[in-house]
C-alpha cells in the first residue's frame, strides 16, 4: 500500500515541475467581441482621424503630423516595456494613450474611462495578427529598483555613454547633432531626428528615470534607436548622465532683461560677452497661420540674452540645430509654393537650397499702450524692424515689414556674428541704442520682441519658420553709484549744519541768559 | 525493484510532458540528439540537385565606391564597393539567394542547431546575402571597435534591433516565420546593408564567386525554384528532378532577361 503511495506522490511532483514552459505560453488575451465592438467606436470617434479607419496611420491629418501617425498594421510599436522583437504589452499601449507623446501630435486621452482604454487596446490589437499568432505572449523586462540620483553616478555615467557611443546619433553634449543624426530614417523610410537630451521634457516615452531606463533598454522600434545590453552596474549610471543633462520642465521666460554693461561691446567675443547665467529661454512654433506654412519646425526653443553699453545694445541668440546648414541662401521674404500634402512630403528631404537663419523683429515705433504690431512681420499701421542674419553669410541684414508679403530692405544699421559649435548655433546681432527715426533702446523701457529661425535642413525660407509670439525686452537701468554713499554725504552735511545752528543758538542764548538767570537767583 | 520500475516510469513520463508541453526554441539536451537522428533518417531518400548558374545580360553598372566615414575607412586599406549589385569576373551574378519557393507539400525539417554567423566587420555585413530556417539561432557579432546597431526590417516576422557597441559583443536572435528576404540595416552607417532568406526547410542556396549555387539533397519531385537579387528582383522557374537526379537551371538577369 505504502509504495504505490509514493510512487504517485513522485509522479505528482514531476507533473507539478515541467509546466513552466507551458505557462508560458499561455493564450494571448485578445478581449471579447462585445470588447473590440465598444473599442471600435472609441477608435473612429477619437483615433481614426490620424490613425485611419484601418489602423494604417493614413488618417486625413497625417500629411501635418512629424512623427507620422503610428500604422497599427505594421504591429511595430515604438514605446514598449518588452525586448527588441516583440510587441508591446496591452499595459504598454495603455500607457501611450493615457499619456500621449508631447511634442508629436498625439495628445493625452485622460478622460477616458480604464474599461475604455482597455476595450480600446482590444480593437488596435485586431490591426494586425502579430497579436493573435506565436508573438502574441509578450513579458515585460524586469527593471530592477533604481538606487537614489548622485553626481557621482552621473559622472560615471558619462564613461558609459561615451563607451557605448551614444553620441554616434546623440552628440558628444547629447543635443541631437550625432555623425550619424542627418542621415536617420525610421522604419516608413520618414527622416527622423535622435532625441535631445538636453530636453527631457520632449522625451515621448517619459521623463522619469525608470522611463530612461526603460528607453535604452528595450529600443525604440520602428525607429534607429536599437535596445542596449548595458552592465547591470551600469545601466543606472547611464540614466542618471542622461538624467543630469536637463530638467522635467522647461523654464521658459517671460521676457529677456538687457543688462548694463561698462565696457564698449565688442562682437567679436561672441558668447563669452553674455556671461554664463542661463538666458531666457522662449519656445518655438511653426508658421501655421499664412501661407508657407511649417508643420513640423526644426528648432523647438531660444535661448536670449541681452546687453547694453552707452551706445549699443547687443542681442544673444542661441539654440540647438542637429546639423548647422551654411550654403544656400535665406531670406524672411522668400517664397514658399502653396501648400499641398505632396508639397509638404517632398519638402522633408534636405534640398541643400536653404541655408539656416534667424531674426528678430521690434516694433519700428514704440507702441502706444498695449497694442503691438501684427506678430507675422507686422501690419501696414504698424511695421516691425526685422534683424536678419542668413547664416551662410555670417553678416546680418535689415529689413522693415509691414505684413509678410511686404517686406523690404530698409536702412537700420545692425550687425551680426555667428558660430556653430557643439550642436549649437549662437546668433549675436548688435545695433545703436539710438536712431533719430527708427526705435531708440532707452533705460527702464519695454520693447515688444519676438523671434523667427529657419532651419535649413528642413528647407525652411520665408513663411516657413519657427515663430515666437511677442515678449518684452526690458532695458534696466544702467547701475547708477549706490544711494547710500550720497545720503550719507547730504545726511552729514544736515547734521553739521543743524549742529552749528544749534551750537550758534546755544552759545547766544548762553550769553544773554545767564546773567540774567544770575540776576534772578 | 518494482519501486524502482515506477520511478524509472515518472521519470520517462515526466520527460516525455515536459517535451510535449516546450514550445520549441528553448531546445534541451535530450531533444538534440533526435534531432540530429531525424535529419539523417531523412536524408536517406533526398538525393536530387538543382545548379546552376546565374548569367547576367546588358551592360554591369560600374561599382561604386562606399561613402563611409573617417572611423570606418581607418579599419580596412582597401577600398570598399557598393554591394547592390556585385558582378563576378566571369561575367556572372553573385549573391542571388535562390531557393525552393513551392513543391515540398507538408514535410516538416528539422531546425538545425547549428547557428548562422553573421558578422559586422570593416563596417560592412558579411554575409551580404544569406539564408537561415526558421527557428535557427542568428548569431550577429560584432568584429569592429566601434557602434553598429543591427536592425533587421522583417514584414512578417518581428523587426528587431540591437546597438552593440563593443568589439567582440554578441547577440543571438531568430525567425519564427518563412520571408524572404528580411531587410537588415545599420542606423549608424547607412551604406550598410544585407539580405536574409527565411525559410522552414533548408532548400536554399546563394550565387558565389563564380556565379553558381546548389541546392542539395533535396526529395525527387517538382518544384518552383525562385531567384532573388536585391536590384534586379525576382525569376522563377519549375523543375523537375529524380532520384539522384542533378538538374541545372540557370537564370539569367539584366536588361533583356526573359
Amino acid at each position: 500500500m505504502r509504495k504505490p503511495r509514493s510512487i504517485g506522490i513522485i509522479v505528482g511532483l514531476f507533473l507539478i515541475s515541467i509546466p513552466s514552459q507551458r505557462l508560458l505560453s499561455q493564450e494571448p488575451d485578445l478581449g471579447t467581441e462585445a470588447q473590440r465592438e465598444a473599442g471600435k467606436k472609441i477608435y473612429l470617434e477619437k483615433c481614426s482621424q490620424c490613425h485611419g479607419e484601418h489602423g494604417d496611420g493614413s488618417g486625413e491629418a497625417k500629411a501635418f503630423l512629424r512623427p507620422a501617425p503610428r500604422n497599427f498594421t505594421s504591429g511595430i510599436f515604438k514605446f514598449r516595456s518588452t525586448a527588441s522583437g516583440e510587441l508591446p504589452t496591452d499595459a504598454d499601449l495603455k500607457r501611450s494613450i493615457r499619456e500621449g507623446m508631447p511634442y508629436t501630435g498625439m495628445p493625452a486621452w485622460r478622460d477616458l474611462t480604464n474599461e475604455e482604454v482597455a476595450n480600446l487596446v482590444y480593437f488596435i490589437k485586431t490591426f494586425n495578427d502579430y497579436f493573435s499568432g506565436p508573438y502574441g505572449v509578450v513579458e515585460p523586462i524586469k527593471i530592477p529598483d533604481p538606487p537614489s540620483f548622485s553626481d557621482e553616478s552621473a559622472k560615471r555615467g558619462r564613461q558609459v555613454f561615451l563607451d557605448n557611443q551614444c553620441f554616434d546619433c546623440h552628440g558628444n553634449l547629447g543635443r541631437g547633432n550625432g555623425k550619424s543624426a542627418p542621415t536617420l530614417k525610421d522604419q516608413w523610410g520618414y527622416p527622423i531626428r535622435p532625441a535631445d537630451l538636453t530636453k527631457r521634457w520632449t522625451f515621448r516615452n517619459g521623463i522619469s528615470r525608470r522611463d530612461i531606463y526603460r528607453t535604452f533598454t528595450t529600443g525604440l522600434d520602428g525607429s534607429p534607436m536599437p535596445s542596449y545590453s548595458i552592465e547591470p552596474e551600469n545601466q543606472w549610471a547611464l540614466v542618471d548622465y542622461v538624467y543630469s543633462l536637463s530638467r522635467d520642465e522647461p523654464n521658459y521666460a517671460t521676457m529677456v532683461v538687457a543688462q548694463a554693461v561698462q565696457e564698449e561691446i565688442d562682437l567679436s567675443k561672441g558668447r563669452s560677452l553674455f556671461g554664463d547665467e542661463e538666458g531666457s529661454l522662449v519656445p518655438v512654433v511653426g508658421q501655421v497661420i499664412e501661407p508657407g506654412r511649417a508643420f513640423h519646425p526644426g528648432v523647438n526653443a531660444i535661448e536670449v540674452k541681452a546687453i547694453y553699453d552707452a551706445d549699443e545694445i547687443a542681442v544673444m541668440l542661441s539654440w540647438h540645430d542637429m546639423t548647422a546648414e551654411k550654403t544656400g541662401e535665406n531670406s524672411p521674404a522668400l517664397a514658399v509654393p502653396k501648400f499641398s500634402p505632396e508639397m509638404l512630403a517632398k519638402d522633408t528631404v534636405y534640398s541643400g537650397q536653404y541655408s539656416d537663419a534667424v531674426a528678430i523683429q521690434l516694433p519700428s515705433k514704440i507702441p502706444q499702450g498695449q497694442k503691438k504690431p501684427y506678430f507675422l512681420f507686422g501690419d501696414k499701421s504698424n511695421p516691425v524692424d526685422i534683424w536678419f542674419a542668413d547664416l551662410a553669410k555670417n553678416k546680418a541684414e535689415f529689413f522693415v515689414g509691414k505684413g509678410s508679403e511686404n517686406i523690404h530692405s530698409g536702412n537700420g544699421d545692425v550687425s551680426a556674428i555667428s558660430q556653430y559649435e557643439e550642436g549649437q548655433w549662437t546668433v549675436v546681432f548688435k545695433a545703436a541704442r539710438t536712431s533719430e527715426e527708427g526705435l531708440s533702446f532707452v533705460e527702464d523701457q519695454f520693447i515688444p520682441i519676438n523671434f523667427s529661425v529657419w532651419d535649413g535642413f528642413n528647407n525652411e525660407r520665408g513663411n516657413k519658420r519657427g515663430i515666437t509670439s511677442w515678449y518684452y525686452l526690458y532695458i534696466e537701468p544702467m547701475e547708477t553709484e549706490s544711494a547710500v554713499i550720497p545720503m550719507a554725504k547730504y545726511g552729514t552735511i544736515v547734521l553739521l549744519i543743524e549742529l552749528v545752528l544749534i551750537a550758534y543758538i546755544r552759545k547766544k542764548y548762553r550769553k544773554e541768559e545767564i546773567p540774567a538767570a544770575t540776576g534772578k537767583t | 525493484m518494482k519501486y524502482f520500475i515506477g520511478v524509472l516510469s515518472a521519470l520517462m513520463m515526466g520527460s516525455l510532458i515536459g517535451c510535449g508541453g516546450g514550445g520549441g526554441e528553448q531546445s534541451s539536451a535530450e531533444m538534440k540528439k533526435p534531432a540530429a537522428q531525424e535529419s539523417m533518417a531523412m536524408s536517406a531518400d533526398m538525393t536530387a540537385t538543382i545548379t546552376g548558374t546565374i548569367h547576367f545580360n546588358g551592360q554591369a553598372p560600374q561599382p561604386r565606391p562606399l561613402n563611409q566615414d573617417r572611423e570606418c575607412l581607418a579599419l580596412h586599406e582597401d577600398q570598399f564597393f557598393n554591394e547592390d549589385v556585385v558582378m563576378n569576373a566571369n561575367g556572372t551574378l553573385k549573391n542571388v539567394f535562390v531557393y525552393v519557393k513551392s513543391g515540398l507539400g507538408d514535410r516538416k525539417f528539422p531546425t538545425p542547431l547549428e547557428p548562422v554567423e553573421f558578422d559586422q566587420h570593416g563596417c560592412k555585413y558579411t554575409p551580404h546575402v544569406f539564408g537561415i530556417q526558421t527557428g535557427q539561432t542568428l548569431k550577429i557579432l560584432n568584429s569592429d571597435p566601434l557602434l553598429h546597431n543591427i536592425h533587421a526590417l522583417p514584414k512578417t516576422n518581428r523587426p528587431f534591433n540591437f546597438g552593440m557597441p563593443k568589439q567582440g559583443d554578441v547577440r543571438e536572435q531568430s525567425f519564427k516565420v518563412p520571408e524572404v528576404m528580411v531587410r537588415i540595416k545599420c542606423d549608424v552607417h547607412p551604406w550598410m546593408g544585407a539580405y536574409c532568406g527565411v525559410l522552414d526547410h533548408p532548400y536554399f542556396s546563394v550565387s558565389d564567386d563564380d556565379g553558381t549555387f546548389s541546392i542539395e539533397n533535396l526529395p525527387p519531385g517538382e518544384y518552383v525554384i525562385e531567384a532573388w537579387h536585391e536590384t534586379y528582383g525576382t525569376m522563377t522557374q519549375t523543375i523537375s528532378v529524380g532520384d539522384k537526379e542533378t538538374k541545372v537551371a540557370d537564370f539569367t538577369f539584366g536588361k533583356s532577361a526573359s
